[in-house]
Order: C-alpha cells, then sequence, then structure tokens
C-alpha cells in the first residue's frame, strides 16, 4: 500500500507543478492594449501616446496579475485540500495497520 | 395508537414549558438590542418601515422558535431515554410510528405555546404597531404550520440525537441545518402577516404545509430503526 | 491481495485523469471572455459539487442498504462517502468563494447554489459530528437513519434556497455562453474527481473497516486479560 500512496503523491504534485509551469507564460496581446490605450486616450486627451500606452500595458498587467493569482489561489485550495486528507488517510492507515497486527500477534500469542 | 399518545402528551408538557419559553423570550429580547426597530433607518418610514421592522420580526421570531424547539426536543428525548418510557410503551407493545406520533403532538404542543406568547412580545418589542387580532389570528395559522413541521423534524432528530451522543449541542448541530428550509419558508410567510399584509408567498406556504407531511412520510418508514433496542 | 490491485488500478486511474485534466484545462482550455484566466477555476469548482452530490447520495442509499442488509460494509461504505463529499464540500466552498471574489469583488454574495452548498455542507458536518460520538451498532443504525434523513433533504435545501434567492440573483449570473471545448473540460474535470472520489472513498471505507476490526481484537484482548 505503501508503494501506492507514494506513486500518488509523486503524481498529485507533479501534476501541479505542472499547471504551474503552463500558466507562467502569460501575456497580453497587441490588441488588449490597443482598446485600453484608446479608452486611456480618451479621458487623457492631452497625454503623449507612448505613455497612454504604457499606463495601456501596466494596467492591463494588473488586472491579469489579479486574476492569476485568484487562479492559483483556487488551485492551492483544491491541491491543500485533497493532499491534506489523503496524507491524513495514509497516516491512519499506517497507524491502524501496525495496531491490528500488533494485536494480531498478541491474539496468536495467547493460548484460548 | 391514541393511548401512546396520550401518554406522551402528559409527560412532557410540564417539564418543558417554562425554562423553554423564558429562552425564548430571552432570545427575542437580546436580537431587539441588537436588530430592534433603531435598526431600521429613521429615513425609512411608513409602510416602507412597517415592512422592514415586520421582516426583522419575523426572522426573530422563528429564530427564537427554533432555538427554544432545540432546548425542548432535546430535554423530552433525554426524559425518554432516563425514564426508560420508551423500552417500557414499546414492551407494552405500541407501534413505533405511533411513539413518533406522540412525541411530535406533544413538541407541537409545547412550541404552539411558545408562539403564542411570543407573538405579544415580538409584536411590542419590534413595534410593529398595525398589528391586529386578524392578523394575530393569521400569524397562529402560519406558526402552527411551521412548528408542526418543526417538531416533526426536532422530535425525530432528538431520538437519534440522544440515542447517540446525548449533548445538546449535538443536536443543534444536527437538527438546526435541515431546519433551515423549514425557517426560511416560516419566515417568508410571517413577514406579510406582520406587517399585515395580505399573504402572497404561494411558494413558500406550499413547503411550510408539504414539509411536515414529508417528515411524518420519513418518520413513520424509519422511527422503527431508530427505536431498536 | 486482490483489494490491493484493485485501489493501486483506480489510483492509477484517478491520478492520471487529474493530470490530464490539469494539462487540459492549462493548455487547451479556451479563454473565456469575461473572467478570463481565472474561469479556469470552475472546471475543477463544478466537478467537486457534482462529485459532492453524488457522495452524499451514495451515503443515503448505503443508509437504506445497511438498514435493509445489515451488513457493516454498507455503513462502511456510506461513512466514508460522508466524509469524502465533506471535504469534497469545502473544496466547493473555498474555490466558489475565490471565483465570487474574482468575478464580483466579493467573497460572499449569498448565491443561491454556494449558499445551498454550505447547508448541505453544514447537514453533512453534523452527520459527521454524531459518528464519531457513538460506536458499534448504534453508530452504524443511527448514521443510516440520518444518513437518509440528509439526503432526503438535499433537493429541498437546495430547491428552497434557490428560490430565495432567485430574486436578487437572477440565473444568468453564472455560466454562460459555454465554448465546445468548455464543455469537454468540464466533463473531464467530473471524471477526475469522481475518480479521484472512488479512491479516497473505498480508502477510507477500508480504514473504517481496519478501525472495526482492530477494535474487536483490542475488546478479546482485554478480555483475555481478565
Amino acid at each position: 500500500m505503501r508503494a501506492v500512496w507514494a506513486v500518488m503523491g509523486v503524481l498529485f504534485v507533479l501534476s501541479a507543478v505542472v499547471a504551474i509551469t503552463a500558466t507562467i507564460p502569460v501575456g497580453i496581446n497587441a490588441q488588449e492594449v490597443g482598446e485600453e490605450a484608446e479608452v486611456i486616450a480618451e479621458s487623457n486627451p492631452n497625454m503623449p501616446s507612448a505613455d497612454v500606452i504604457d499606463a495601456a500595458v501596466s494596467l492591463l498587467r494588473l488586472e491579469q496579475r489579479r486574476r492569476v493569482t485568484y487562479l492559483a489561489l483556487a488551485y492551492l485550495f483544491v491541491w491543500t485540500v485533497l493532499g491534506g486528507y489523503m496524507a491524513l488517510i495514509a497516516r491512519r492507515q499506517g497507524r491502524l495497520q501496525a495496531e491490528l497486527a500488533r494485536l494480531q500477534a498478541r491474539v496468536d500469542r495467547s493460548p484460548s | 395508537m391514541l393511548a401512546g399518545k396520550d401518554l406522551a402528551l402528559q409527560w412532557r408538557r410540564r417539564e418543558a414549558l417554562f425554562v423553554v419559553l423564558l429562552f425564548a423570550l430571552l432570545v427575542v429580547l437580546v436580537f431587539s438590542f441588537a436588530m430592534g426597530p433603531f435598526f431600521v433607518a429613521p429615513q425609512v418610514t411608513g409602510e416602507a418601515r412597517v415592512r422592514e421592522l415586520a421582516k426583522l420580526a419575523s426572522g426573530v421570531y422563528w429564530i427564537a422558535v427554533a432555538f427554544a424547539g432545540v432546548i425542548a426536543f432535546h430535554r423530552s428525548a433525554e426524559a425518554d431515554r432516563a425514564h426508560g418510557a420508551i423500552k417500557a410503551l414499546r414492551l407494552a407493545g405500541i407501534d413505533a410510528s405511533a411513539l413518533y406520533f406522540g412525541k411530535v403532538v406533544s413538541m407541537t404542543v409545547v412550541l404552539g405555546a411558545v408562539c403564542l406568547a411570543m407573538i405579544p412580545l415580538t409584536v411590542a418589542f419590534f413595534g410593529v404597531e398595525a398589528f391586529e387580532v386578524t392578523d394575530a389570528l393569521r400569524l397562529i395559522g402560519v406558526a402552527l404550520l411551521g412548528v408542526v413541521g418543526l417538531s416533526a423534524l426536532g422530535a425525530f432528530v432528538a431520538s437519534l440525537a440522544t440515542g447517540g451522543g446525548g449533548r445538546e449541542s449535538l443536536l443543534s448541530v444536527m437538527a438546526l441545518p435541515l431546519m433551515i428550509p423549514l425557517l426560511i419558508a416560516a419566515t417568508k410567510c410571517s413577514a406579510p402577516v406582520f406587517a399585515s399584509e395580505p399573504l402572497e408567498e404561494d411558494g413558500w406556504f406550499g413547503l411550510l404545509a408539504a414539509f411536515p407531511l414529508l417528515m411524518f412520510g420519513l418518520g413513520v418508514l424509519l422511527f422503527e430503526a431508530v427505536l431498536e433496542e | 491481495m486482490s483489494n490491493e490491485r484493485r485501489m493501486t488500478t483506480v489510483a492509477l486511474i484517478a491520478f492520471s485523469l487529474v493530470m490530464a485534466a490539469v494539462v487540459f484545462v492549462f493548455t487547451r482550455a479556451p479563454i473565456e471572455v469575461e473572467m478570463q484566466e481565472a474561469q479556469k477555476i470552475f472546471y475543477f469548482h463544478v466537478g467537486s459539487a457534482w462529485t459532492m452530490f453524488l457522495a452524499f447520495i451514495v451515503t443515503g442509499i448505503y443508509g437504506i442498504v445497511y438498514l435493509v442488509k445489515r451488513n457493516p460494509r454498507a455503513d462502511a461504505i456510506a461513512g466514508a462517502s460522508a466524509e469524502v463529499g465533506f471535504v469534497y464540500g469545502t473544496i466547493v466552498l473555498l474555490t466558489g468563494m475565490t471565483w465570487a471574489r474574482s468575478a464580483w469583488n466579493t467573497w460572499w454574495n449569498w448565491e443561491p447554489r454556494l449558499t445551498s452548498m454550505l447547508v448541505m455542507w453544514l447537514i453533512y458536518a453534523g452527520y459527521l459530528v454524531f459518528r464519531s460520538s457513538v460506536q458499534g451498532e448504534a453508530k452504524r443504525r443511527f448514521s443510516s437513519v440520518y444518513g437518509i434523513l440528509a439526503m432526503v433533504m438535499v433537493p429541498i435545501v437546495y430547491f428552497s434556497i434557490k428560490l430565495w434567492g432567485s430574486l436578487l440573483h437572477p440565473p444568468q449570473d453564472t455560466v454562460r455562453r459555454l465554448d465546445p471545448l468548455m464543455y469537454w473540460g468540464l466533463a473531464l474535470g467530473c471524471l477526475t474527481m469522481t475518480a479521484v472520489y472512488l479512491f479516497l472513498m473505498w480508502t477510507r471505507r477500508d480504514l473504517e473497516l481496519t478501525a472495526d476490526a482492530v477494535r474487536t481484537l483490542r475488546q478479546r484482548v482485554t478480555e483475555e486479560r481478565v
């Protein structure tokens, strides 16, 4: 049974790693920047266009970071709760098996 | 079946009533301090104010009844176990469902008394001024339906809880979440009555009426298993 | 033992599915317009919710099975399923709150479906507390009865809270236009969570049965000592 838990633990953690690495290459595309820049330019007619683009990019980056943070948080919850529960069961199982073996030996030894 | 009901009624009525009533009063009082008429902003006046106060009153009313009910159910089930009443009645050959009905009836009586007593208190503390006798009668009707449902659920779960762990806290943890749909329905139906308005909440009223029927059905099927010894 | 072989197979399937689901969600699933990256929460959120319902139904059904057949294995399944279902419920609530925060900037907005899951979570918390407070035959019998009651109440709770919340939350608030790939993702998510549930539930069931065996042996040992 130990082997099973080990394999699963590895797979589980591995999938978490995959998730993280797959999400890291996040980026903003040019179209979004263009749209955001238009909005900013409208409310700030005197801003030079380079600044407008900078503002647009940083705003989009900020929003994305927020979204990705929540995504990460949610998946963190899933992984910790499931993982924590599995660890709990695994530990209890180990202890109970040991106890069972101990008691069984006791009973086998006794004359009745 | 009648014999079972009678016995249950007689036994339980006096034991639980006073403490339960007192507790309900305290709940209403405490909530009045926290969420009473001063909770509604003074700018809100007239009909809107009455409606807001009625919603508060309705909620607090049913909270008081529910919590008082938990105490009543627990005491009743605990008394059963302690005095071995159940075993005696079972040996006398009384059907499990008759016992269940007996419990539900006696709990309904106790909670019904609480409901009745809480009506003037809630009306006074929450200042729902337009409340009249006709409204009181309507409220009694609604309350009775709700209380039968609560008792049906509570008596059942209390037998489980005392058969097992035995503490009141266990019963509240087990019974209260299950009571939530019923409490929502009861509050929704009571709020217009407190505001002296016509009752329109058909869906909720249906739930209120159907709930005890459902519980009875389940109770009759399952109580036998609960009482096994 | 063939049981171990079976568990290993289930475990392998379950956790391969987890890997597959994760790969799918993070590489192939399309980005939704409104919530973009955060929307990916919902694959596991919905998967967990569905599995939670399944778990609670299993608890109720095996409660009935126990009352009819009085086989301790049936009760062990009921209890295990409730516990795993409760864990999944925790996941549903946590992910649901994160979703709410990212979509509507609030941790809790009384959305009817999530609220009803909260009540269900509480009902089964009561079940688990009760189960841990009793032992032996009484525990099995009472838990079965309570499990059946809880199972019957689940639809009532769900629909009554939905009715209650329908004024504040018009149904379109949650999931809307779904890209076909998203449906696949959802299906995969549900399948994955169900497979993991099966593994966890069966493991927990075995744990319960082992605990019983330990208890009986312990009794025997103390009796023999006397």
